[in-house]
């Protein structure tokens, strides 16, 4: 009786020893998410060229969004994703050394390639946010107003609008 | 050894004590706060955070008590999940946690995540510790949410 308990102190303090020194007093965990999403990237295309036809010295003309002339951007970005919209325009279309006035910049975007029910905004103001549609496809139409002076210099005056889409 | 009653109760009273003491130490906490948010990726774009990203690392609050130390452990995925099983590869460098500590003089201090840290509280008993990483769409990636989890262990050493 009295080895067996001298042994088993032995032990036990050995054991005791050890998970103070080594092994440690406890553990906890806890348990966090990591997560990434995936988007197609954007491809953006100039479908439709703004176009105001024939203007005339003195007299302002307007394309609206709605017109069939209007300029049309086709974006193709994940569905249903947030983009911003940053356009880099124009003050004025050029002929040589000749500028033709632009301006009073109308904006207007959609899921579907129709003006119809489409969300208005300001091109020229700071970037707009647009949703893409839910079949991937992103529809942003351009109107805007030229102002020829009097004397406007006859000819074919051209500029060019940039689109910037990104996700946000 | 001869043991009477008196070395019995002698003995008890040692291991009450010798246990309490150890329970009394082990008291440590770590709590999950924030996950490790990559956010928008494009395919074949590498996109790494930094574990001192405060908006976009993962955070545990780690809070034990002054003149302990712990061992941090991380079990890292190396693939995020989509449903469906797409995957997508997500990888960890040298430098890619990290131990914030809490209060007057705060420090960071970056570490591996693959190996385990151990670390002493020497002014206040609770820290932060971050992670970050690199997620690696490859070109082709298909789109969608991917999703893993990092789990730390935290032992009481001290």
């Amino acid at each position: 009786m009295s080895n067996f308990c001298s042994v088993g102190l032995r032990r036990l303090a050995t054991a005791l020893a050890l998970a103070g020194t080594a092994a440690p007093l406890a553990a906890q965990t806890a348990s966090i998410t990591a997560t990434a999403n995936v988007f197609r990237p954007i491809t953006i295309s100039g479908a439709r060229n703004l176009d105001f036809a024939n203007v005339f010295p003195g007299v302002n003309k307007s394309v609206a969004i709605s017109a069939a002339t209007s300029g049309r951007f086709d974006i193709v970005a994940e569905a249903s994703q947030a983009v911003t919209l940053t356009f880099a325009l124009p003050g004025t279309l050029a002929n040589g050394a000749n500028t033709l006035a632009i301006g009073t910049w109308t904006g207007c975007w959609n899921g579907t390639n129709s003006t119809t029910g489409c969300t208005a905004f300001t091109p020229s103001g700071t970037a707009a946010n647009a949703t893409v549609g839910g079949a991937t496809n992103l529809y942003v139409f351009v109107g805007a107003t030229v102002s020829p002076t009097a004397a406007q210099v006859a000819g074919a005056y051209t500029g060019t609008l940039s689109l910037t889409v990104a996700y946000f | 050894m001869r043991l009477t009653h008196g070395r019995v109760s002698s003995l008890l009273v040692l291991l009450a004590t010798l246990v309490s003491v150890q329970h009394g130490t082990a008291q440590a906490t770590v709590l999950g706060q924030q996950g490790l948010t990559f956010g928008i990726n494009l395919p074949g774009v590498n996109r790494t955070i930094a574990p001192t990203d405060a908006v976009n690392a993962g955070r545990f609050y780690v809070l034990h008590r002054v003149g302990g130390q712990v061992r941090l452990t991380f079990s890292l995925p190396t693939i995020l999940v989509k449903s469906g099983g797409t995957t997508l590869k997500v990888s960890y460098s040298a430098t890619s946690a990290a131990i914030r500590t809490i209060g007057t003089g705060a420090t960071t201090t970056t570490f591996d995540p693959g190996s385990a840290t151990s670390f002493s509280f020497t002014t206040s008993p609770d820290i932060y510790v971050q992670i970050g990483g690199t997620v690696q769409p490859k070109p082709g990636q298909t789109s969608g949410s991917y999703i893993g989890t990092i789990t730390l262990t935290v032992a009481v050493l001290q």
